[in-house]
């Protein structure tokens, strides 16, 4: 054994001699055991969550260690129960997928941190894994990149846990107030009196009266609040609690949610097709055994990774062939599946998909990837030029009317108007489906295909094959035809870009190829982008609906519906309601939003941004978001928010004076004692109290020291760092709990409308509190204060009072103790361990979610809770306790909850906190929940599936402390004679919750609008923006884990190979992007997911602003919402990275078909 | 080319042996010829004469309530665990752009010539680098591009750049990919493993678990 080292070179790089061993803690059977879904995407994967003290570690042999599982699934088919863990051996390949079903736990899922002992009152080290669950039907096992890193945003304040302890340093930890040119910490006490004086001056002073009960209304008062899964991963509680106080307490109309500009629809053209917000209305289960899967500005390798990587490849890759003959019909081909992917660039999902089934991209894009005996390949990569998807859209569906009208008539005559539809009263717009048919035959095919390969660049042959991939049918062995089955999602891609025209235009294509027929492995749905989960009063339109002749107590005008207001305005004008007419006005009202920059959708729907850039408002309320990122021309947001906030800062500091000189400065170079001694002498005020801060501010804004434009700002989140809107301008600061392992909340998937109960499984650091607590200890404040003015029967203060007191009365019964009272308002406990949270939400949730709709009818403009259905106070979702949900850990149930029912011991659980609820479980009982499977099917069919969970706590399996029962999850068909019977109440009711129409309309082409147009014409390259799979939302929790900083350490510029050599650039070279609304620096990436002439930069990077630095105010002028996707710049190099940078990142291009080698060697 | 969840048995027999099954998962794979001499063994964590040397005490779990499936407790005891220095492969075997796949303690693991200096390289080019030849997402076996550079999994297509320490270039890793510690020794040529940088898929004590753990040198 030859140890001579004089002749041994050590490897350079991170290394250590003898390197020391890496390993990870396996969990006890002592553990304690969480059930939690995902921080991120909106696929939400199960993640089985362990604490366990550091040194008690388990053991590798089944039974040692905790990771068990207790679930059978019949609808993917696969048996866990009384499932046992072992890892005595390295695992095998994927053995985290069923049937092996042991995750293999990576360096990412570890944390080791401190919680909190409440019996014996002390702080521990424990680990904390955070694993993807193998039983969860969402994920199986599998994991995305983030995912996986899920424990490594948990705080900690061991610094050999870097990405902890980087958490916990830019984690908020005590309300904040700007001074002095610092933060300082204050507590609760004093900021709950600040933002409750002056948001109780907003209420009582410059406001705007809307008619009785909502009375006073504090329209100086703006919001950008997440509203539904956002920064903090949120959920429906987390994101209710801003609704209450803004949108009902202060009851203020102008609201924006966190990634766009306005109160605004997305999807507001299926809305209109499908007469209802039916954007969620499909399943994994139809995913996985769909004919055609088509993905339509929707990358979601990266955007929705375990959908594309789990479900859709079993599905491509032939694994669920035997599901399919389940669902389809007798003697009907179960082939792979197909899929097209519609984007403006070869994206990583295009490379990904063709390689999964063995095509390199240029297959999928020329159409010769695997193609079957029907001609048709099993892959079909179309990449169209930006916002032209409605052309794209409208020549497909030419060519499939005039090629396959059978296949159309079939959906039209037999499913649409066929004898279930007709029996069930489902309703089809014969009407305006003509006028789409007429717009369709308005061109002959020829002059379709040529038209749209001119304009969308996609060739005549590819637009074809999109066709018969789509509606040309099946041939099954027997002899007999059989009609494709048809998904469709769309995301950003469209969303953000061409939105209504593009969407209505998918949309009335996919009513004639059936992917609006309910059949299963059919739908057409959004991919969307965080999770969902969101409940909210719906607030008051705008003050001047008076002067548009609208009413001001019926809710708001989101966005104009075409199919209506077209023919409306024909009619109006004597015009006859003709395809020809109603193409030409559509056209000629979006070439006149480009010609007045006025987008007419502003009035009925005011863009806040717009607001803020007027002048317009005193305060604004930013929500968990990070808006000097993710907002349309960011940089003039950031520049405009800034300049307002600092006047403000500088008025109430008193500091507008300083250094600024009261009389000539000549006569300090001419005489003694050559300076301004009253200058010098000027102090600068104390450290003032909250009255004395809140006064100043109102004065400030109002009062004697009134600044104009000045702009009070409140921030309300998690993390501190990297989000200019806090650093930068936020005046006041308020720590929030995340609903990501310190709070409880529910959230539901895209894809499959499955909700899940959230667990917390530690502290909050610092004394960050939920906001539960927050707001409803604002309010209650605020309350006080009109009671205390003589206006406690005010319509401010019973509109406050209405909205919070189920709250502060479930804060009051669920306080164990109070050990420190809120000084400010003593009878409630500021301490977060005094409270059983769970009973708290219990309430939350059968007060507000379950039973919304019922109890906020007083409210005029409703409250939104999608998803819910609630015929009766006991039927739908309200049949359901909280504790159901707890007890089904990460399977959950889908949406809308059709019923549930509950037998044995495990329905009276003795206290609401979850070992009251294993301890019930463990006496046995069983409860079952249903829930609906895709929204199409009630009424076009003669019978739905109901997905059907059975919670058996007589099949328990306990582990350590921890009830496991067994849950069994079918899908089942139900009739609507059934329903009455089984779920207590009338198919009609259910009819009314489920699409029970459609409307298909003509919508054309209408071009690059407005401020986005101008930017073409000027500027070179197209800016294309998007996600990077590593990066989740702004990077809030990316920038502190080092390994995802080191991958993206800086904002990167990825480029077209030709472009590269065109401009000479190359990788590393530093480059900067600029357009009249901004400037973006970054490093260029040469890589081939970009189309030549374009460039690709992610919408934020965790230490930088993205591409929001270039994009433009543009607005859809009917659906109110920004096309970030249209926008142009030029590029210069600025610089190169030293090569010490550049040897740290990898620049190596994406790439997922390797060439197939014949040589190798030998060792 | 599908998938079959149902059947994992074989692919156990991928990490630990058998150049024929690795061929048959898929092709286009460059792999070594005979590269997996050892036989599998039980996992029995001994004493070696090693450089390094490290002691894990195992204690006992205080088990509470368990159902029927309960095994007994690990007992206590004092075992030491460490990797060992074992030669990989010669530098004359390596071609730039072909890699060599070997063993690492019972560990399936590549040896590449990137053909540039590479973050962890050894060599007279410094671009000699080793990794674990398992996907650090779902531990599917990894192919090697030459083009890129990068090992890429051809199951859900994550992708690792050879050349940036492991580094994801895309995919869906919870961790960089396990690469090898090399020293390369110049008088014979020789290059020598000494450890993994990272935890290697499907363990949670790499080098506790190393089907070979004493291998000595050939």
């Amino acid at each position: 054994m030859s140890t001579s080292t004089s002749s041994v070179t050590p490897a350079t790089g991170p290394s250590v001699y003898g390197a020391p061993n890496t390993k990870v803690p396996l969990p006890p059977v002592t553990a304690q055991r969480y059930h939690v879904v995902c921080r991120f995407c909106n696929v939400s994967c199960g993640y089985d969550v362990f604490v366990f003290p550091v040194g008690e570690e388990g053991g590798p042999a089944k039974g040692q260690n905790a990771i068990v599982y207790n679930y059978i699934d019949n609808v993917y088919g696969y048996n866990l129960q009384g499932h046992y863990a072992d890892y005595t051996q390295p695992l095998a390949p994927l053995s985290a997928n069923p049937p092996t079903a042991i995750p293999w736990i990576g360096e990412g899922m570890v944390s080791k941190t401190v919680t909190y002992d409440e019996t014996t009152g002390t702080w521990r080290p424990v680990y904390i894994l955070e694993i993807p669950s193998s039983e969860c039907p969402v994920n199986e096992g599998n994991y995305s990149t983030r995912g996986g890193r899920n424990a490594q945003r948990i705080w900690s304040p061991f610094h050999d846990n870097a990405a902890g302890f980087r958490i916990y340093q830019t984690r908020i930890k005590t309300p904040l107030i700007r001074w002095s040119g610092q933060l300082q910490p204050v507590g609760w006490s004093y900021v709950i009196e600040v933002l409750a004086q002056i948001l109780y001056y907003y209420i009582t002073n410059e406001t705007f009266t809307y008619p009785d009960p909502v009375g006073p209304a504090g329209v100086e008062v703006m919001a950008i609040r997440s509203d539904h899964g956002g920064g903090m991963g949120g959920g429906m509680v987390d994101d209710l609690m801003p609704g209450l106080l803004l949108h009902t307490g202060v009851a203020t109309p102008f609201i924006r949610p966190h990634n766009r500009a306005a109160f605004s629809a997305e999807t507001a053209a299926i809305f209109d097709v499908t007469g209802g917000g039916f954007i969620n209305n499909l399943s994994m289960l139809d995913i996985s055994i769909t004919d055609v899967m088509v993905m339509v500005g929707a990358n979601e390798y990266a955007t929705a990774t375990i959908n594309l990587i789990q479900h859709i490849f079993d599905n491509l890759r032939g694994v669920t062939q035997k599901r399919k003959a389940t669902w389809f019909e007798s003697g009907e081909p179960t082939p792979p599946g197909k899929a097209i992917v519609v984007d403006a660039r070869p994206s990583e999902t295009a490379h990904a998909v063709a390689a999964a089934v063995g095509c390199s991209l240029e297959q999928a894009m020329n159409g010769t990837c695997n193609v079957d005996s029907n001609g048709e390949p099993q892959v079909l990569a179309v990449q169209v030029k930006p916002g032209t998807d409605a052309e794209l859209f409208n020549a497909v569906a030419a060519y499939i009317y005039y090629t396959y009208p059978d296949v159309v008539n079939y959906f039209i005559n037999n499913v649409y108007q066929g004898s279930a539809a007709k029996a069930n009263g489902f309703t089809f717009n014969m009407n305006n489906y003509n006028l789409y048919i007429q717009y369709l035959q308005s061109k002959s095919l020829s002059e379709w295909l040529s038209e749209a390969e001119q304009i969308t660049g996609v060739s005549q042959n590819i637009i074809q094959l999109l066709g018969d991939m789509l509606a040309k049918p099946k041939m099954g062995s027997n002899g007999q035809q059989y009609y494709k089955r048809v998904l469709i999602e769309f995301e950003k891609g469209l969303i953000w870009s061409a939105n209504y025209t593009a969407m209505h235009a998918l949309g009335d294509l996919a009513v004639i190829v059936g992917a609006t027929s309910g059949r299963p492995g059919t739908g057409i749905a959004r991919s969307f982008g965080h999770q969902e989960g969101a409940a909210f009063p719906v607030p008051p339109p705008p003050p001047w609906y008076q002067q548009l002749g609208l009413p001001l107590n019926q809710g708001r005008v989101t966005w104009i519906p075409m199919s209506q207001y077209v023919p409306q305005q024909l009619q109006k004008q004597g015009m006859e309601v003709n395809a020809q007419n109603v193409i030409s006005f559509i056209k000629s009202f979006y070439q006149n939003y480009t010609n007045t920059l006025v987008p007419q959708s502003h009035q009925y729907n005011p863009i806040v941004d717009y607001l803020v850039y007027s002048g317009y408002g005193k305060v604004l309320w930013a929500f968990t978001v990070n808006t000097y990122k993710q907002t349309m021309a960011g940089g003039k947001f950031v520049s405009t928010t800034n300049n307002r906030a600092q006047l403000l800062q500088e008025c109430i500091e008193n500091v507008l004076s300083l250094g600024v000189p009261s009389t000539s400065t000549s006569s300090i170079n001419s005489s003694s004692p050559y300076y301004d001694v009253n200058s010098v002498s000027a102090t600068i005020p104390n450290f003032p109290t909250p009255d004395q801060y809140a006064q100043a501010v109102i004065s400030c804004l109002s009062g004697s020291n009134k600044t104009p434009g000045a702009l009070f700002v409140v921030g309300s989140d998690v993390v501190l760092n990297q989000n200019g809107i806090l650093e930068t301008a936020a005046h006041v600061i308020i720590p929030n709990a995340t609903s990501n392992g310190e709070t409880y909340d529910l959230r539901w998937n895209g894809h499959d409308r499955r909700m899940r109960l959230v667990e917390p499984f530690m502290p909050p650091p610092g004394i960050a509190m939920p906001t539960v607590w927050v707001y409803a200890m604002i309010a209650y404040r605020i309350y006080q204060l009109l009671q205390s003015n003589g206006m406690g029967n005010s319509p401010q203060a019973q509109r406050i009072y209405q909205a919070f007191n189920p709250i502060w009365q479930s804060l009051t019964n669920n306080m164990k103790q109070n050990s420190q009272p809120l000084s400010l308002i003593p009878q409630f406990s500021e301490n977060y361990f005094d409270y059983n949270w769970f009973a708290i939400y219990s309430d939350i949730w059968t007060y507000y979610l379950a039973n919304g709709p019922a109890n906020f009818s007083w409210w005029p403009y409703g409250i939104a809770v999608p998803l819910q259905f609630a015929p009766t106070s006991s039927t739908g979702w309200a049949s359901v306790k909280l504790f159901y949900l707890m007890l089904a850990r990460t399977i959950g149930v889908q949406l809308p909850i059709l019923g549930a029912t509950c037998s044995g011991a495990v329905c009276s659980p003795s206290e609401l906190t979850k070992e009251g609820v294993m301890q019930a479980c463990s006496q046995g009982g069983t409860i079952t929940m249903y829930g609906l499977v895709n929204y199409f099917e009630p009424v076009l069919q003669s019978q739905f599936r109901v997905e059907r969970i059975t919670i058996d706590c007589n099949q328990a399996v306990t582990v350590g402390n921890t009830v496991l029962p067994l849950i069994t999850r079918d899908v089942i068909y139900v009739t609507p004679d059934q329903v009455q019977s089984m779920f207590g109440y009338s198919y009609d009711d259910l009819k009314a919750a489920v699409v029970n129409t459609l409307n298909p309309f003509p919508m054309p082409y209408v071009g690059i609008l407005a401020y986005a147009s101008q930017q073409q014409s000027k500027y070179k390259y197209w800016v294309n923006n998007g996600r990077w799979n590593i990066i989740w939302q702004s990077g809030f929790v990316d920038f502190q884990v080092p390994e995802i900083y080191q991958r993206v350490p800086f904002a990167i510029i990825e480029m077209n190979a030709q472009d590269a050599q065109n401009e000479g650039l190359e990788n590393g070279d530093i480059v900067m992007l600029y357009n009249d609304w901004g400037t973006l620096t970054g490093v260029v990436w040469i890589s081939n997911t970009v189309a030549p002439g374009s460039l690709f930069v992610a919408m934020s990077f965790p230490t930088s602003p993205g591409a929001n630095q270039l994009t433009t105010p543009t607005i859809d002028p009917v659906s109110d919402n920004p096309m970030y996707k249209w926008t142009w710049a030029n590029i210069t190099k600025v610089g190169t990275l030293p090569p010490e940078v550049k040897q740290q990142i990898t620049f190596a291009p994406v790439q997922f078909n390797i060439p197939s080698s014949s040589s190798s060697s030998s060792s | 080319m599908s998938k079959d969840k149902g059947v994992d048995s074989n692919r156990r027999a991928i990490i630990l042996g058998g150049a024929a099954a690795v061929a048959g998962i898929a092709a286009g794979i460059v792999i070594g010829g005979n590269a997996f001499p050892r036989t599998i063994t039980q996992v029995q964590p001994e004493v070696t004469t090693v450089k390094q040397e490290e002691t894990v005490t195992q204690t006992a779990t205080a088990t509470t309530t368990a159902t029927a499936t309960t095994t007994s407790p690990p007992t206590t005891s004092q075992v030491s665990v460490g990797f060992v220095r074992q030669k990989v492969a010669n530098y004359s075997q390596l071609q730039v752009g072909t890699p060599v796949t070997a063993n690492y303690m019972g560990y399936t693991v590549y040896i590449v010539r990137t053909g540039v200096p590479s973050v962890g390289g050894v060599g007279p080019n410094g671009d000699v680098v080793g990794y674990s030849a398992y996907c650090a997402h779902l531990g599917y076996i990894l192919e090697y591009d030459p083009n890129t550079r990068c090992l890429l999994c051809p199951q859900h297509f994550s992708q690792y750049d050879a050349t940036a320490g492991g580094m994801q270039v895309v995919g869906h890793p919870n961790q960089y990919l396990p690469q090898l510690i090399l020293e390369y020794d110049e008088s014979t040529g020789d290059i020598y493993a000494v450890g993994f940088n990272r935890l290697v898929y499907g363990t949670y004590n790499t080098a506790a678990q190393a089907p070979s753990p004493s291998m000595g040198e050939s």
